[in-house]
């Protein structure tokens, strides 16, 4: 934190008083210390101790035995059998262990005992020797561990957990956050990470540039109009306008939209159109005649068509999708103590009437509407939204996931959410409420869209690369105030926390900015890596099942909604020029034209001095697009267009219904994972037959090669259909899921090495 | 235009052009419609591709003609009630005599039976390589479970079904038990259905028998010979002092069933032993929970209802019920080493539910597609579930309040099972739909009649073909690529709502908007394939290398035939 600032105010007052805490259990600490099955990270301190605990695992009856700990940053379970890997010894170690849960994501502890329960807060004492100790965690985690005896010492380390969680405490967060990240150690390894180079942040000009490339976009260009964010505070400082606008005419439009949000390009369509997303028309401004025709321009594009869709209309606001995942969670954990026992009754009623489903069922239906008008032809799609910050995010991200297989990759995704949320403005910092203190402007929307895509990911298993366990991954460390991806509510902010030395922007990869800047001199606090450095905080095996090995190949050259038979008409394209296009607005499932949108075209005399030389609104397009709104079969490159109906729509379990306290449930397989097994086998397999050939040979070299002729074609079937780590193409992390073979092994004994 | 395709024994009977078939989804779209002594079969030329409807007469519970004035000259209608979930409807000119005729067929060939016609299964005449009917041998299952033993034995007493008409002729009881006591217990149990073995643990010796309610009556009627009978079925296990009796019934059920003639095991009697009351309701109440649900998903389905009405079915209640009870059941064998004894009232079919679904909790074996067959032959087919009552095969009489779906639900439970774990059963969920749309086809001699002796009466073995001769003849279709055999887990599925969901592939599947969007079988079938291709072709390259090796030299002899061991890992 820089000082100065309020936080960091407080900070300096209560840390002595924390420091105070930590005393009681030096001893303790001493002792754990001499431990070698944990490993601290090199700014945490184990608090408390205790074992043997025992943590229920999936299965009914089994469990694991272990250690319990309290650190200044978690609550860790170190099981007894199957320690952690020694690998990275040397490095710093992962941040969370398969069974450790951080601190700030605890929400509640509670002591049981056969008798009684009690909820613990930090001042409350604790009379009894709990037998059972549980956590329940924000990001629907619960977490129970009994202990072998009910003793001082379990009553110790429940005391120790309530006291050092502190849900809402400002300083509990940073004391939380120094000792994961406020390390010498750990910011000297911050900033010697290596960048991804797969990952595109959007906070460079080229950022954006190679993005323009990579869709195919040509007609639009990076304006850095807003380069000390003058003209629009929460939009980054590189935006993509249309390539025929000066910076001195862009400037006049900021004033006529909510916060300066103006029409900012977000996806290029290969079939031609474009997506923007803008905040509401500022409608009490007087529109000059040149204002009008910049703001045409900037809504247009190049193309002769606009439509409008209203996100806001018939969808739910942040206060709503709040509310609704309250719902939710209650339904799910339901209430303490309650939820030890959840009463079964009417789970779907309640369910449904928690409305959480419909709304994520309105946030897909918007957006396969958006992605079916895409589809079809030379238009520009505007997202409009007031403020431009909440469900544009939602509705743009979730067009490009249908739209643009790239979007499923893993890397994909990452920059997905880089370009629609991080680097648009979403408000990460107000609406994840780390610090408890802006309950009224908290909302999951993030989480939202994060059920959406999980949504997608069930009926459309094979066009995902990411898969069921990183979405569960990003949804759980999106409750950790750890990381600068979810710590501000826009990119002038993010940069002003992590401040580097020069004032000019460097466009260099804006991750090595990022640390850079943490790690500039003077300044004391830590500095925060972004969620995707998965490395820093997710085991190998985690990560290892980010990725879904068999989805189908991207092609890069698809042609989406590809229809041989009816190419679509370009009648509509010939009418270019400067003259004021068709504006549609795109409201309740319908398209309609929609002139008086436009506040510029109403204030008399505007628009008439235009040549109107174009002709009327065009029925045969409108209906063409109406066609294409109804869903109809868009063939196999189309748009991943979900279904919609009750049944179609499913509660992620896996998510929310992880805390229902069951010690049955069977553990998360995901289908993914055994696709993945069979597809290592298949390699495996193949490797040993390359080995049994190398022997052939040596006997008998002509026979080899006519088995080897024979091999191809098949092989080569086989690339068409899954991806597989040899043909996975060269755009994959370093780290490949298949060249890791003693993990695999481990994980799975009854495969021979 | 070309005839409708036919099964080898099936023959057309009728056919009328110009019929509209009401689609509830797509429209109304006018075609021909053939009616044959095995289905019902409407294409229309009108779409592309052509639109086909292909429905198998046994699974129509009832013909109603219904008015339609929507569709022009068309003006009779026609509703096929399904046991299946759906309800297509049909529009036709009233005067014509093709289709007064076609009408007609359709009428005389849905319920042969009420018209003293064979059932198609008798008249088809497909060749299977493989023999259905040999799946399950009593004695080598019997076998398999460790049987005979010195506590149990496999007694003949019923081969000419004289015992208890609804039971096997093979039946396993307990060795000790005197002909002259055995009759006495056979007078005490409702339908002769005395206790006998379904299931014995492999360690513990704790055994599933399965019975009828006793014959207490108002009176508290005892019999000494049924008491001892129970006490040695509980000393044939010798880990445990205590026998469990699991009454599937409500509590208050049984007590009306007390009040005439049946009722329960009292506890003071039976020494011993513990009675547990698993709180199903009857068949009456299951039929009407399976209506309800085909109200709220055919053909209309309520976006912003839909889990409500979910909900007011109960039919997930009842689920759950069922494997609450089930895994109670293999609870008590495995962790509390007990023996256990099972029955509702008849002991056909929730007993049949009960068993059944603990065995495939208990036992892997039954997790494998040969196993299942195994265990529907013995716990259901064998044992005298009334599957021709049940299901009304060829029998007019829809009304009949018989007719209960516990097959289906039985089913319904093994997918919710095969969802929480999806690796455990060598089975996919089209081997599951299969069985069921073949429960009710009638195209296969599996499902019908009451009990064994009705079968062995109508030669059903050497007369019909058993649907296990189609499914074993091609069983790549029916593997689940993901199976891993857990062999001695026990599994204890969720019994939550909250963990269970509706069969939407089963109970939604006629609409189209449901189609499953993705061919995730394709992928995975393909994948075995590959895998199954380059095994083969490593093993093969191997022995190559490693005879040829062996013939030329010593020297480097070891390597080839090390790795030559085949790779035996499973998914």
């Amino acid at each position: 934190m820089l000082t100065g600032s309020k936080t960091s105010f407080k900070i300096k007052q209560l840390v002595p008083d924390f420091k105070d805490k930590t005393l009681n259990f030096s001893n303790t600490a001493l002792r754990s210390r001499e431990t070698s099955d944990f490993k601290c990270l090199p700014g945490e301190r184990v608090l408390q101790r205790t074992q043997p605990v025992r943590k229920p695992r999936a299965g009914r009856g089994s469990s694991l035995t272990g250690a319990l700990l309290c650190t200044t940053f978690r609550v860790a379970f170190v099981p007894e059998e199957g320690v952690a890997k020694t690998e990275d010894r040397d490095s710093v170690p992962v941040f969370l262990g398969e069974h450790d849960v951080a601190l700030a994501s605890i929400e509640r502890v509670v002591a049981v005992s056969p008798s009684r329960w009690k909820v613990l807060s930090a001042r409350s004492s604790l009379r009894f020797h709990p037998e059972e100790l549980v956590l329940f965690c924000r990001d629907l985690q619960v977490l129970r561990f009994h202990f072998e005896k009910s003793s001082a010492e379990s009553a110790e380390i429940t005391s120790a957990i309530a006291r050092v969680y502190q849900p809402s405490v400002p300083a509990s967060l940073s004391s939380f956050q120094r000792s994961a990240l406020g390390s010498v150690e750990v910011k000297q390894y911050l900033s010697n990470r290596g960048a991804d180079p797969q990952m595109n942040w959007f906070e460079g000009l080229q950022d954006w540039e190679r993005e323009l490339a990579r869709t195919g976009a040509t007609a639009w260009r990076v304006s850095s109009v807003n380069d000390r964010f003058e003209m629009a505070t929460s939009l980054p400082k590189f935006n993509v306008v249309p390539q025929r606008i000066l910076d001195t005419e862009l400037k006049r439009t900021f004033a006529h939209f909510t916060e300066g949000r103006i029409p900012r390009w977000c996806w290029h369509h290969p079939e031609g159109s474009d997506l923007l997303r803008a905040a509401s028309f500022q409608s009490n401004i007087y529109h000059e005649k040149h204002d009008a025709r910049n703001l045409e321009a900037l809504l247009f594009g190049r193309h002769p068509q606009c439509v409008i869709v209203e996100v806001g209309e018939d969808m739910p606001p942040p206060s709503e999708i709040q509310a609704a995942h309250s719902r939710l969670r209650a339904l799910c954990l339901g209430d303490i103590p309650a939820s030890l026992s959840v009463s079964d009754e009417k789970w779907l009623s309640s369910l449904e009437a928690s409305r959480w489903l419909d709304h994520v069922r309105s946030c897909l239906r918007r957006s396969a509407e958006v992605s079916c008008l895409l589809a079809e032809g030379d238009l520009a799609v505007v997202l409009q939204e007031a403020e431009d910050r909440d469900l544009n995010c939602v509705v743009s991200s979730l067009v490009q996931i249908m739209s643009d297989p790239h979007c499923r990759t893993l890397p994909g995704f990452q920059n997905l959410v880089q370009k629609e949320w991080v680097s648009a403005g979403f408000r990460f910092l107000h609406r994840n409420n780390y610090t408890r203190d802006r309950d009224k402007e908290e909302s999951p929307v993030f989480l939202l869209f994060l059920d959406c895509v999980w949504q997608l990911l069930q009926q459309f298993p094979s066009h995902f690369e990411i898969t069921e366990v990183f979405l569960l991954t990003l949804h759980d460390r999106a409750h950790l105030p750890l990381y600068s991806t979810f710590l501000f509510n826009c990119q002038r902010e993010r940069g002003r926390n992590t401040q580097h030395l020069s004032q000019s922007y460097t466009p260099v990869n804006g991750w090595q900015e990022l640390v850079n800047g943490g790690l500039a001199p003077g300044s004391g606090g830590p500095s925060f890596p972004p969620v995707w450095d998965w490395a820093l905080h997710c085991t190998p095996e985690r990560r290892d099942s980010f990725r879904n090995p068999s989805n189908t190949p991207l092609s890069p050259g698809a042609v989406p909604n590809g229809n041989s038979e009816t190419p679509p008409s370009r009648e509509l394209s010939d009418c270019s020029g400067s003259g004021p296009g068709l504006v549609l607005l795109f409201s309740k499932g319908s398209l309609g034209p929609a002139p008086h949108l436009l506040p510029w075209r109403n204030a008399g005399g505007a628009a008439s001095g235009w040549k109107n030389h174009r002709r009327a609104p065009s029925r045969d397009g409108l209906s063409r697009l109406e066609r294409a709104l109804k869903g109809q079969p868009l063939g196999p490159r189309g748009p991943l267009l979900p279904l919609l109906l009750g049944p179609c729509l499913r509660v992620w379990r896996g998510c929310y219904l992880r805390g229902a306290l069951q010690t049955q449930v069977p553990p998360p397989v995901s289908s993914h994972l055994h696709v993945d097994f069979l597809a290592s086998e298949v390699e495996r397999l193949r490797g040993r037959l390359a080995l049994a050939k190398g022997l052939d040979r040596h006997g008998n070299c002509k026979r080899a090669e006519s088995r080897g002729t024979n091999q191809k074609p098949r092989q080569e079937t086989t690339n068409h259909n899954f991806l597989f780590a040899g043909n996975r193409g060269t755009g994959c992390s370093p780290e490949r899921r298949y060249t890791q073979t003693p993990t695999r092994g481990q994980k799975h004994p009854k495969l021979p090495p | 235009m070309e005839e409708a395709p036919r099964f080898p024994g099936e023959s057309i009977k009728a056919i009328a052009k110009d019929v509209m078939y009401i689609c509830p989804f797509t429209g109304a779209v006018s075609g021909t419609l053939t009616v044959t002594d095995y289905k019902l079969y409407f294409k229309s030329l009108e779409r592309e591709p052509p639109f086909i409807l292909d429905v198998n007469l046994g699974v129509i519970s009832r013909l109603e003609t219904i008015g339609v004035q929507s569709h022009g000259e068309n003006s009779c209608g026609m509703e096929i009630v399904c046991k299946d979930m759906r309800n297509p409807r049909f529009a036709y000119k009233q005067e014509e005599q093709s289709k007064l005729e076609i009408f007609e067929n359709l009428t005389k060939h849905a319920f042969p039976v009420s018209n003293n016609l064979p059932l198609f299964a008798f008249l088809y005449k497909e060749k299977f390589p493989v023999d259905g009917w040999k799946v399950y041998d009593p004695v080598a299952e019997y076998k398999r479970q460790g049987l005979p033993n010195e506590s149990w034995t496999i007694s003949k007493v019923n081969s000419n079904y004289e015992l208890c008409d609804s039971y096997p002729a093979l039946l396993v009881i307990p060795t000790s038990i005197k002909d002259e006591d055995l009759r006495r217990v056979v007078a005490f149990r409702a339908k002769h259905r005395i206790p006998v073995l379904s299931w014995i643990h492999p360690e513990s010796q704790a055994t599933i028998t399965r019975c009828s309610q006793p014959l207490v009556g108002p009176s508290d009627k005892r019999c000494k010979e049924d008491e001892k009978y129970l006490q040695t079925i509980m000393d044939a296990n010798a880990q445990s002092h205590k026998l469990t009796i699991f009454d599937a019934r409500q509590n208050s059920v049984a007590d009306t069933n007390k009040a005439k003639e049946g009722g329960y095991e009292s506890e003071s009697f039976y020494t011993n032993a513990e009675l547990t009351f698993l709180e199903i309701p009857n068949i009456h109440v299951m039929r009407e929970s399976l209506r309800k649900l085909k109200e709220i998903t055919y053909p209309v389905i309520d976006e912003a209802k839909w889990l409500s009405n979910v909900d007011s079915t109960h039919w997930l209640e009842y689920i759950r019920l069922l494997l609450t009870g089930a895994v109670r059941i293999a609870d008590k064998l495995e962790s509390g080493k007990t023996s256990v004894v099972v029955h509702c009232s008849d002991g056909w079919d929730r007993t049949a539910q009960l068993t059944s679904l603990a065995m495939l909790m208990l036992d892997s074996y039954y997790r494998t597609i040969k196993g299942f067959e195994v265990l529907i032959e013995k716990e259901w087919i064998s044992f005298g579930h009334r599957f021709a009552v049940r299901v009304g095969h060829g029998d007019v009489n829809h009304t009949n309040s018989e007719r209960s779906p516990l097959f289906v639900q039985f089913i319904d439970c093994v997918w919710q099972m095969m969802r929480q774990f999806p690796a455990a059963f060598e089975f996919n969920e089209l081997f599951l739909i299969t069985i069921l749309d073949h429960l009710y086809s009638c195209l296969f001699g599996t499902f019908l009649y009451n009990s064994e002796q009705e079968r062995v009466k109508a030669e059903l073995h050497t007369k019909t073909v058993s649907l296990w001769s189609y499914i074993n003849s091609q069983p790549e279709e029916f593997t689940n690529p993901f199976y891993v055999n857990y062999e001695n887990h026990v599994l204890y599925p969720v019994a939550s709502l909250r963990h269970l969901e509706l069969w939407v592939d089963y109970y939604v599947r006629w609409n189209p908007r449901m189609r499953p969007q993705m061919p995730v079988h394709q992928n995975l079938k393909e994948l075995l394939v590959i895998r199954s291709e380059l095994q083969k072709k490593v093993d093969e390259l191997h022995r190559e290398a490693s005879t040829r090796s062996l013939s030329s030299s010593s020297d480097r002899g070891s390597s080839p035939s090390h790795s030559a061991t085949p790779v035996h890992t499973t998914v």
